[in-house]
């Protein structure tokens, strides 16, 4: 949009002026037609029972008047014939119905915004989205179109310019709200969590944005080339984007970004051109603060690791490890666990007969496959869970890109995570 | 809306004012007050500033014809005390619909001032004005009901 609302009208009458089409005379009759519309406008306002209002009474209407028309003489490609020849009140009434429009469109708009918001708790986020709801039952377009009867607390990446008013501010936010949620959607929620629990240890009841820093981890592997859905950038890869960020020069490292952000709408397969262009820009508005930080030679506070649990932050905890069983054995006991019909004879056999962490890695390799983790982490102690965790640690540091085949380690990341 | 605007819309409004204010003469003359051309412009002129003043702004007539028709046959107003009074009224008149958070309409507020003026006020504008109706208001602030009864219960 590239005209604040209620300041078109003021506007286009000055360029009228300035360009000729509009003469000093043409001006004045159409203040003073405005003047006898507001006149009348405080008169329904009021329904008839006070000749006078207070002066901001009186603004508010003739703001709301304003903004009305201007909705009206956007939409029309000759607003100064408009403005010379319509009756005023037919002009307010033609703004009224671009209004409505435009709430039907915020409704929709509205519906796609819950529907598509992540499954993160977050206090902000509900009670604006509650808030926008009250929103349209509380506009009252006729005498305060231009307000926003209603509280919007959650912070977006891109703030809406504060100088749209009304149903266009209400809309325009809740448009980059739905790009928003609809690249949180794109990675795992699980590890959302663990992000903004680094990110901000209160996310759910603190003022946050949830986007920004997934983009801004997702941007980082991208520019490592490492595994975005994973959004968790270690020690080492900060390092490496340290190093990157130090060598390069300004303009080489928001061509970087640039790139690292054509990378990330590849592989996230975003084609919305008014997805892109938002995440282009939350990419780019990263350079400065990186630059701010870099003579510090951390990007701690920009790039995070995923929050661990105090079981993972205590899975240093030294132990020693029982005799591996039999090869044979340990075959026998795998087609045996596989071949159990219930979940819980599984459960029962690991643990009455695997008593090595090596055996057990075995058997999690091959026996337990997605959801039937939960149960066998349900039932072992936490100690073997630190065990585990730090086993998961050590191999990720060693290789990054280390993934099991039945996917038992990142369940129980999930797992201690809630 | 700029200066040249408001000027052009003052002016057309003092206008009618003075207009209004000549034809009240027709009536108040009957009650023995009447009012000079003098008079009627400095009343207009006065109106202005009393809008100014509360920071109102009136798109109408204005209200200094309802007072007038309203307080003309009051027993307290002569000659020598109309302009003045009707002036005091407007002044109390705008500054009492802020005071009420513009929550009484015009008639009520009037036919309220006029009542008290004539009854428990007995043509005191102080009293009126520092007594009444910031009782007035301050009930209708609160959503109470104004006692109108003097101190032996018997309404005026």
């Amino acid at each position: 949009m590239n005209t604040n609302s209620g300041e078109y009208l003021s506007l286009i009458s000055k360029r009228g002026l300035q360009d000729g089409i509009l003469s000093e005379e043409e001006l004045t009759d159409i203040q003073g037609r405005l003047w006898a519309l507001l006149g009348k406008r405080t008169e329904r306002f009021t329904m008839g029972d006070s000749s006078s209002v207070p002066i901001e009474t009186a603004q508010e209407l003739l703001k709301s008047i304003c903004f009305s028309i201007d909705m009206h003489l956007k939409s029309s490609s000759d607003s100064i014939s408009l403005l010379k020849n319509v009756d005023m009140e037919l002009l307010l009434k033609s703004g009224w119905a671009e209004i409505e429009t435009a709430i039907a469109t915020g409704k929709e708009l509205l519906k796609k915004a819950k529907t598509n918001a992540p499954p993160i708790e977050n206090i902000s986020l509900d009670d604006t989205l509650k808030g926008i709801s009250s929103f349209f039952r509380k506009y009252d377009y006729r005498f305060l179109a231009h307000e926003i009867p209603c509280n919007i607390d959650y912070q977006l990446c891109h703030a809406v310019p504060e100088d749209l008013q009304g149903i266009e501010y209400i809309n325009e936010y809740l448009s980059r709200l739905v790009i928003e949620n609809e690249l949180c959607r794109r990675f795992d929620t699980g590890r959302i969590k663990m992000l903004l629990k680094s990110y901000c240890p209160e996310y759910k009841e603190l003022l946050i944005n949830i986007y920004e820093p997934v983009v801004t981890n997702a941007v980082g592997l991208a520019l490592l080339n490492g595994d975005i859905a994973s959004l968790d950038i270690t020690a080492s890869y900060r390092n490496q984007l340290l190093s990157l960020f130090r060598a390069w020069s300004k303009k080489e490292a928001v061509e970087a970004l640039c790139k690292a952000s054509e990378k990330l709408l590849d592989s996230l397969e975003i084609t919305d051109d008014a997805e892109k262009d938002y995440l282009k820009l939350a990419v780019v508005n990263l350079y400065p603060r990186i630059e701010t930080i870099l003579p510090t030679n951390k990007l701690d506070g920009i790039f995070l690791s995923l929050y661990q649990s105090e079981l993972i932050e205590a899975s240093d905890a030294q132990f020693i490890d029982n005799d591996m069983m039999d090869d044979e054995e340990l075959r026998v006991l795998i087609e045996e666990i596989s071949s159990c019909r219930y979940l819980s004879d599984k459960v029962a056999i690991f643990k009455q007969q695997v008593h090595s962490l090596r055996d057990c890695i075995e058997v999690l390799d091959n026996c337990f496959w997605d959801e039937d983790c939960i149960e066998l982490y349900d039932a072992l102690d936490s100690t073997m869970l630190k065990v585990l965790l730090s086993f998961i640690y050590q191999k990720q540091n060693e290789s990054p890109d280390w993934r099991s085949k039945t996917g038992w380690e990142q369940q129980l990341i999930k797992y201690v995570s809630k | 809306m700029d200066k040249k605007i408001d000027m052009t819309v003052v002016n057309m409004q003092k206008l009618q004012t003075a207009e209004e204010l000549r034809e009240c003469n027709e009536l108040t003359v009957k009650f023995g007050i009447y009012l000079t051309e003098e008079q009627i412009q400095s009343l207009v002129e006065k109106r202005f500033q009393a809008l100014k003043d509360t920071g109102r702004i009136e798109f109408g007539k204005g209200i200094l014809k309802v007072l007038i028709t309203e307080f003309c046959d009051s027993p307290y107003i002569t000659q020598d005390t109309y302009e003045d009074t009707i002036l005091e009224l407007q002044d109390s008149f705008y500054y009492f619909k802020n005071e009420s958070n513009d929550r009484i309409s015009d008639e009520e507020l009037i036919s309220f001032m006029k009542h008290h003026f004539d009854g428990v006020c007995q043509g005191s504008l102080e009293y009126l004005s520092d007594m009444t109706l910031e009782e007035l208001c301050r009930n209708t602030r609160y959503g109470c009901e104004t006692d109108d009864t003097d101190r032996y219960g018997k309404p005026f």
